[in-house]
C-alpha cells in the first residue's frame, strides 16, 4: 500500500545569496498495526480510564425506548424539541424579533445516530445519538425558502420538525407556525437547525442559500447531556401528528 | 529555445536518477525531513477495528513510533501540526486537550498552528492547556491582544537544521461564522494573504531562511473564492511549502503549484484524525546560488508517480 513518489526538481542559477532546495521527495505514510507501540501506554492509559468512567457516568433514564423514523418518531421529536428550547434561549445578533410565531426548529433524521434505549442513559450513549460535533445553527430563510422548505419535507417524506404543524398533500399543503398560519410571516421564518443542516447538509438547499445564517458554536450533544441531566427522564411521548404527508 | 532543450534533457535525466534510487541525490547536500499531521482531532486511540472506514487505523503511539523511526534515519527533521488538535473523541470532552498537548510534546512536535476546533473551549481553555505544550503555536494572522492568549503565540519561528535556516509561520481561517463569538472572544481575523505575504518576505529576504514553511488552517480548496490554499499558494510569493489543513483533505502527495511569481509552491494535507504522517524530504545543493524552475518544462514532467 506504501506508495512512493519522487520528484526532481531542477534550478538555474540565479543571484540568489541563500541556497534553495534542489529536489524534493513527498511520501504521505499510512499509520497502522506496523508502527504498534506500546511506549505511550503509561501516559495514555489513565486518561483513557477516566474517559471510560464519564462516558460511563448515568445522566438519566428512558422510560421507553425512542426509535426514529420519518416522516415523524418519538426519536426525532425528542431531539427536535430539545433543540427548540435551546435555540430560543439564544439571541444571536440581529436576529432579535426570534418568537413562538415564526420560529421553527428543523433536524434530520440521518443525525441521529443510535435509538435512545429504555434504561439508564449514560453520557456515552448521547455520544452514540450525537456523534457528531454539530453545532447549533440559527437560519433566516425568506417566502420562496419557506416554500421549498415545505416543498422539501413533501419530497423527502419529513424530517424532525418543531414547533410546527404540517399537513402536506399534492395538492394542498398546510404549515402553521406555533398555531399560526405560516403565510402571516410574510417576510420569512427563522430556523433553529445544525450547522451541518444550515449549510446545506442533507441537500437542505434553502438552509445553505439563506442570506442571514449564525452560529452558536454550541454542541447539540452538550445541549442533550444538559437536558437529560436536568429533567432526570427521558419520556416517550410518541408521536403528535405535526407530520402528516399523504402521497 | 536552447535552454528549454536543456532542460527537458536535465528531467530526462532525473527520472533516471530516480530508477537508479534516493542515496546518491542525498549525499549531494543537505536534507530536510518536515513530518507533518492535521486536524488530528483528539484522536488518541487508534479506531475500532469494526469501524466503518478506517478500521485499525491511527493512533497517537503508532504515531510516535513511526516518527522516532524516521529520526533515526534523519538527523534534521522538523514536526510539525496545522491545526484542530481539539475535538473530535469523549479524550476533549473529558480532559480539555491536556492529553493531546502531552503527546505531542512526547512525540517532539515543533510547532503547531491553531485550527477553528482549538477555539472550542474558548480562549481560556485553550489557554489553560498551554501549560501542557513545550512547543510553540504560530499565527500570523490573528490578533490575540485583546485576549488571554496575548503573547503566547508568535507569528512564526526559524529553525536551523545543519546548515540550512526554515522559517516556520501559522495562518488561520475565519473564525466569525465558524466559532461562536463567545469562545474567540476579541481575537481579530487579518488578511490571511497580506499577512503570510509580508511574514514569507521577511523570513526569505530579512533572515535568509532556505525554507519557508506555512502551516495553514485554510482549507485546501473552499466554495466559492473563499479564502484557501490553493488561493494562498496562488497569490503569495516566498513560501515553499503551505502545510494544509481544515478541510480534511487526503492528498496522496505534495503537489506543485505555482506562486505569484511563478514559481514553485508545494501543497500537502494528510486528510483527518492522525491516519496518515506527511512526510517531505528536501534536498538542498551544497554549493547554494540556486533558485527553483517553474516553467512548463517541470509542470509536465514532474509527477512521474
Amino acid at each position: 500500500m506504501k506508495s512512493v513518489w519522487f520528484i526532481t526538481v531542477f534550478f538555474i542559477i540565479a543571484g540568489c545569496s541563500h541556497s534553495v532546495y534542489k529536489e524534493y521527495r513527498s511520501e504521505n505514510v499510512s499509520i497502522d498495526s506496523t508502527y504498534e507501540s506500546s511506549e505511550l501506554e503509561g501516559l495514555i492509559a489513565p486518561y483513557r480510564n477516566e474517559v471510560d468512567v464519564q462516558m460511563n457516568e448515568i445522566i438519566g433514564v428512558c422510560d421507553s425506548t425512542l426509535v426514529n423514523y420519518a416522516p415523524e418518531s418519538p426519536l426525532g421529536n425528542f431531539a427536535v424539541d430539545v433543540i427548540f428550547e435551546k435555540g430560543m434561549t439564544m439571541s444571536p445578533p440581529g436576529f432579535n424579533e426570534m418568537r413562538q410565531t415564526n420560529t421553527i426548529a428543523l433536524l434530520n433524521f440521518g443525525g441521529l445516530r443510535a435509538p435512545l434505549n429504555k434504561g439508564n442513559i449514560s453520557i456515552g450513549n448521547v455520544f452514540e445519538l450525537m456523534p457528531f460535533d454539530n453545532t447549533i445553527s440559527i437560519v433566516r430563510i425568506d417566502a420562496q425558502g419557506v416554500t421549498d422548505l415545505i416543498e422539501y419535507l413533501y419530497t423527502m417524506n419529513g424530517q424532525p420538525i418543531s414547533n410546527a404543524k404540517l399537513n402536506l398533500t399534492s395538492e394542498n399543503k398546510k404549515m402553521m407556525i406555533g398555531n399560526v398560519p405560516v403565510e402571516s410571516n410574510r417576510t420569512g421564518i427563522y430556523v433553529i437547525t445544525s450547522n451541518y443542516l444550515a449549510s446545506g447538509g442533507d441537500k437542505m438547499n434553502f438552509l445553505r442559500d439563506a442570506d442571514q445564517k449564525w452560529d452558536s458554536g454550541i454542541l447539540m450533544r452538550d445541549v442533550f447531556i444538559e437536558h437529560i441531566k436536568n429533567k432526570g427522564t427521558v419520556s416517550n411521548n410518541g408521536i403528535d401528528g405535526r407530520l402528516i404527508i399523504l402521497k | 529555445m536552447e535552454r528549454r532543450r536543456f532542460l527537458r534533457s536535465m528531467t530526462t535525466g532525473g527520472i533516471a536518477a530516480f530508477t537508479l534510487g534516493s542515496a546518491s541525490l542525498v549525499n549531494e547536500g543537505d536534507t530536510v525531513t518536515i513530518l507533518h499531521t492535521n486536524d488530528t482531532h483528539s484522536h488518541i486511540d487508534p479506531f475500532p477495528t469494526n469501524h466503518s472506514k478506517y478500521p485499525g487505523q491511527g493512533g497517537a503511539a503508532r504515531r510516535k513510533q513511526l516518527i522516532d523511526l524516521i529520526r533515526e534515519q534523519s538527523k534534521d527533521v522538523l514536526l510539525l501540526d496545522a491545526g484542530d488538535i481539539f475535538q473530535g473523541t469523549p479524550y476533549f470532552n473529558v480532559h480539555g486537550g491536556e492529553l493531546e498537548f502531552k503527546l505531542m510534546s512526547e512525540m517532539g512536535y515543533d510547532a503547531a498552528t491553531m485550527g477553528n476546533h482549538d477555539f472550542d473551549a474558548g480562549i481560556d481553555g485553550f489557554d489553560r492547556m498551554l501549560s501542557h505544550a513545550n512547543f510553540p503555536f504560530l499565527s500570523a494572522n490573528y490578533d490575540f491582544s485583546n485576549t488571554k492568549l496575548n503573547g503566547k503565540t508568535k507569528p512564526y519561528k526559524i529553525f536551523k537544521k545543519g546548515k540550512i535556516k526554515i522559517g516556520v509561520f501559522g495562518i488561520g481561517v475565519e473564525l466569525a461564522g465558524l466559532v461562536s463569538p463567545e469562545l474567540f472572544k476579541e481575537t481579530q481575523y487579518l488578511d490571511p494573504i497580506t499577512n503570510a505575504q509580508k511574514i514569507a518576505s521577511e523570513l526569505k529576504h530579512d533572515h535568509k531562511c532556505n525554507l519557508v514553511v506555512c502551516l495553514s488552517h485554510l482549507g485546501y480548496k473552499s466554495k466559492l473564492n473563499d479564502m484557501c490554499d490553493l488561493v494562498l499558494a496562488k497569490e503569495t510569493s516566498h513560501i515553499d511549502l503551505i502545510i494544509g489543513g481544515h478541510t480534511h483533505t487526503f492528498l496522496k502527495q505534495a503537489e506543485m503549484h505555482q506562486n505569484k511569481e511563478g514559481k514553485a509552491v508545494l501543497i500537502n494535507q494528510v486528510g483527518w484524525a492522525g491516519l496518515i504522517l506527511g512526510r517531505i524530504d528536501f534536498h538542498f545543493d551544497k554549493k547554494g546560488n540556486s533558485d527553483l524552475w517553474t516553467s512548463n518544462v517541470l509542470n509536465t514532467n514532474y509527477s512521474i508517480g
